[in-house]
């Protein structure tokens, strides 16, 4: 087994914190925001308004292996059983008023993007109609290669409606002050997050996917914090001292893999599984997408519009095969362990395609098999197993003798 | 044509044989037009005007009717995309497409804004667009980025066919497009009809051949159409009498979809979907601004569900139900359509409290299991019925 960052303790203290803060919002008066995970959230925080993240929370409740009864709530309310298990998580909770912590927190701001998805527009238009609140939609243009002016120009004409938005819903001021502070925080933590993601370049391997894929939770629901840019720096440090040991997270480091689309949160302990057989996931598309550069904070409206656009989700084909090659070149990736992930067809989507341009490329086996990041109807542990397995098994075929 | 057919049993049947085989329809339009482009389309979304003023026949993407399982495109895309995306696809790499020049992918649902890079990298037709389409479609900024999405289609367009559209080629574009609508809202009045003259399965080859012809030659079919079930008394093919029902969902692009819910004894009386109403319900405005008006008209036209906001759909279905006095509504989507499921319980509450049933089917790329589909739609039918009787 694996041993674990010891940062995972400060990290527990922030979910907790978070979780307890955005649950009781509402008694202390504070504005909560339902966002996706990829819209700006320096306004947010610049406006005082706290964020929840309802994928952030459906991820916790799957690690946490309790979706399936609230999916099946939702499922008899008459959601389809092939719909994003995020949203079905979500509406289960909502309508039951069950989930880790108690009914769920009542918003005052409905705020996504489709830069991640088109489920997501749906998905809080419902929320939306659930609770009589306003939806708010930040429509980001699907990149070819690189966003044009016109594209960049809506994104960024939207945001700036935006703020009017948020302000007609709380009644709170963007102050400039405020904002700034909030985005030296943003950029300082990302800062540290990417150099974080950096160290895996290092043979071994410092920290286990399973471990980053937690982590990312400070760079998602705690940016634009001192909490996010403290937590970081301990991890950091750790990881640091652990490279300067040559301490990797498996005895014998035998096979580096990139891991593509969400994890499988409910058993992120398959990365365990795998690190016991000497293999390490080296690099992943999931927590590289928020490798953004700092915002400019003098004009970060902007810089805003353009990372809506740079989110991987929101680009084609074309760009994906650049992104993947620029991850199995740096983090030196001997295979390619994908998740077909029934739940996300903008992350499936396409993968197919991606890996015979990927092996057109740089000859190196693949292995996409099937699960769901949430829904537990949609994988099986012991079929997974076999198909790692018999992957490993492939790799080590192709070590000469 | 059957000399012992009425006139509009031959038109039908025209239009039957159109959408039976659309493929061999373009093929034969394109000996006639030696040199001129066809072009396929997905969805409600791109304005045919702009194809029509390029010189271009708009061709929607049908589904083959005579297709097989999908084999093909399960090497590049998952069982559990949209069933008829994904049917397409399929089609696509196995050549049924190949009449087309091009095919135009507007950004609406997911499987079609992130299905057009699979499609490009596999389905051997030269010519593709990508048109933004914006997802929120009342603001005038998404306007103003529509406008240039449409500008950039007329300038690929016109590298494809050598003829760059001008103002007065999108004028009479429109123009024959309105009167394509304004014809087929004639029919549509029709249907509301107690029992209606026309048969849903009809009514739907009419529309869906509208969107195979060249539209001039289809108006002039509709015009005649027209005119003859004017002119004398119909009945009903079904049987008339039956529970009347109006489908809301995503794309229906097979007659054979209504005719079995017929076969069970239900008059289909009008539908809410992105191949009938949603399609054709509104009209372009005709002065001298016509990209404005294209683009204004396709932002505020009866919108998918993926698009926001919504509730002018929502109205439209309620509208549709009350009019056409339905018995009850089959809310009929594709497999792997989030954005119509997504819908599905808002739309089924706001039905039941106006006491209309509701029957939810999936639908894969063809009829999968026709007579489990029929099993489910007679039980729905009988129950209308017998509510009917009471």
């Amino acid at each position: 087994m694996p041993k674990r960052l010891e940062s995972s303790k400060n990290l527990r203290k922030l979910i907790d914190g978070f979780y307890n803060d955005v649950f009781t919002a509402e008694e202390r008066g504070v504005p909560v925001a339902w966002l996706t995970v990829c819209v700006p959230l320096e306004v947010i925080r610049g406006m005082g308004i706290l964020p929840f993240y309802p994928e952030s929370y459906a991820a916790y409740c799957s690690a946490r292996r309790i979706t399936e009864d609230l999916i099946a709530i939702a499922e008899a309310k008459g959601y389809a059983t092939d719909l994003c298990a995020y949203a079905k998580t979500t509406f289960g909770s909502m309508i039951s008023g069950k989930g880790p912590f108690g009914p769920m927190p009542r918003p005052s701001v409905l705020i996504s993007s489709n830069n991640q998805c088109g489920t997501v527009i749906n998905w809080w238009r419902a929320v939306g109609r659930y609770y009589g609140v306003p939806c708010f939609f930040i429509d980001a243009p699907r990149v070819k290669r690189e966003p044009t002016d016109s594209e960049l120009r809506y994104i960024e004409s939207q945001l700036h409606s935006m703020v009017g938005y948020l302000e007609a819903q709380t009644g709170r001021k963007l102050h400039e002050s405020i904002f700034q502070e909030v985005m030296d925080l943003s950029n300082q933590a990302l800062d540290l997050y990417v150099r974080i993601l950096r160290l895996r370049r290092h043979r071994p391997a410092p920290y286990s996917a399973g471990d980053i894929f937690t982590h990312i939770f400070p760079i998602v629901t705690l940016g634009g914090t001192t909490l996010a840019v403290e937590h970081f720096q301990l991890l950091l440090d750790e990881i640091v001292s652990r490279v300067q040991r040559s301490e990797g997270i498996t005895g014998h480091e035998r096979f580096r893999l990139l891991w593509d689309n969400i994890p499988l949160w409910h058993r992120l302990d398959m990365f365990d599984y795998l690190a016991e057989k000497g293999v390490v996931v080296a690099a992943d598309t999931y927590t590289s997408s928020w490798e953004y550069p700092p915002l400019d904070t003098k004009d970060p409206f902007k810089d805003m519009a353009r990372r809506v656009t740079a989110l991987y989700t929101n680009r084609g084909l074309d760009y994906r095969i650049k992104w993947i090659s620029r991850l199995i070149e740096e983090y030196q990736v001997d295979g390619l362990l994908w998740h077909s992930n029934h739940s996300c067809k903008a992350d499936s989507v396409g993968q197919m395609d991606l890996i015979t341009a990927l092996q057109q490329r740089y000859h190196l086996p693949a292995l996409l098999f099937e699960g769901d990041m949430a829904d537990l109807h949609y994988y099986s542990d012991d079929q997974t197993k076999k198909k790692f397995d018999a992957f490993i098994e492939m790799l080590e075929s192709r070590v000469p003798a | 044509m059957n000399s012992t057919m009425s006139i509009e049993e031959g038109i039908f049947a025209q239009f039957g044989q159109v959408v039976g085989r659309p493929m061999a329809s373009v093929l034969q339009w394109k000996e006639r037009h030696a040199g001129r482009k066809a072009v396929g389309y997905f969805s409600s979304y791109v304005p045919e005007e702009l194809l029509i003023a390029s010189g271009v026949l708009p061709v929607r993407m049908l589904s083959n009717p005579d297709s097989d399982a999908v084999s093909e495109a399960d090497r590049h895309m998952q069982r559990w995309a949209c069933a008829y995306v994904r049917g397409c696809f399929d089609q696509g790499l196995k050549g049924y497409y190949a009449p087309l020049d091009g095919v135009v992918f507007p950004r609406t649902c997911e499987s079609l804004s992130y299905g057009y890079d699979v499609w490009c990298y596999n389905v051997a037709i030269p010519w593709t667009f990508f048109l933004a389409v914006p997802t929120v479609v009342d603001t005038e900024a998404a306007e103003e980025f529509f406008m240039d999405g449409l500008r950039e289609l007329l300038t690929s367009l016109g590298h494809l066919t050598g003829k760059v559209a001008t103002n007065e080629d999108l004028l009479e574009a429109i123009e024959t497009c309105n009167q394509s609508r304004r014809l087929l809202r004639e029919l549509y009045e029709m249907r509301r009809a107690v029992p209606s003259p026309v048969a849903g399965s009809a009514s739907l080859a009419a529309v869906l051949s509208g969107m195979v012809l060249p539209r001039d030659e289809h108006n002039q079919l509709l015009t005649e159409l027209l005119r003859s079930l004017k002119g004398e008394s119909h009945t009903n093919d079904a049987g008339g009498g039956g529970p009347r029902l109006v489908i809301s969902g995503g794309n229906l692009d097979n007659p054979a979809f209504l005719r079995l819910v017929e076969e069970q004894g239900a008059e289909v009386v009008c539908e809410d979907i992105s191949t009938t109403t949603r399609h054709f319900w509104d009209l372009v405005k005709l002065d001298n601004n016509p990209l404005q008006n294209i683009a204004r008209r396709y932002l505020s036209k009866i919108p998918d569900a993926s698009k926001h906001p919504s509730d002018r759909r929502i109205e439209h279905l309620m509208a549709l139900v009350n009019d056409y006095r339905a018995d009850g509504v089959i809310y009929w989507i594709r497999l792997g359509c989030e954005s119509h499921a997504i819908e599905y319980p808002y739309i089924r509450d706001r039905l039941e409290e106006k006491r209309i049933p509701v029957l939810y089917l999936e639908l894969e790329h063809r009829l999968m299991s026709p007579r489990q589909t029929a099993n489910r739609i007679a039980a729905f039918v009988e129950m209308l019925a017998s509510e009917k009787g009471n």
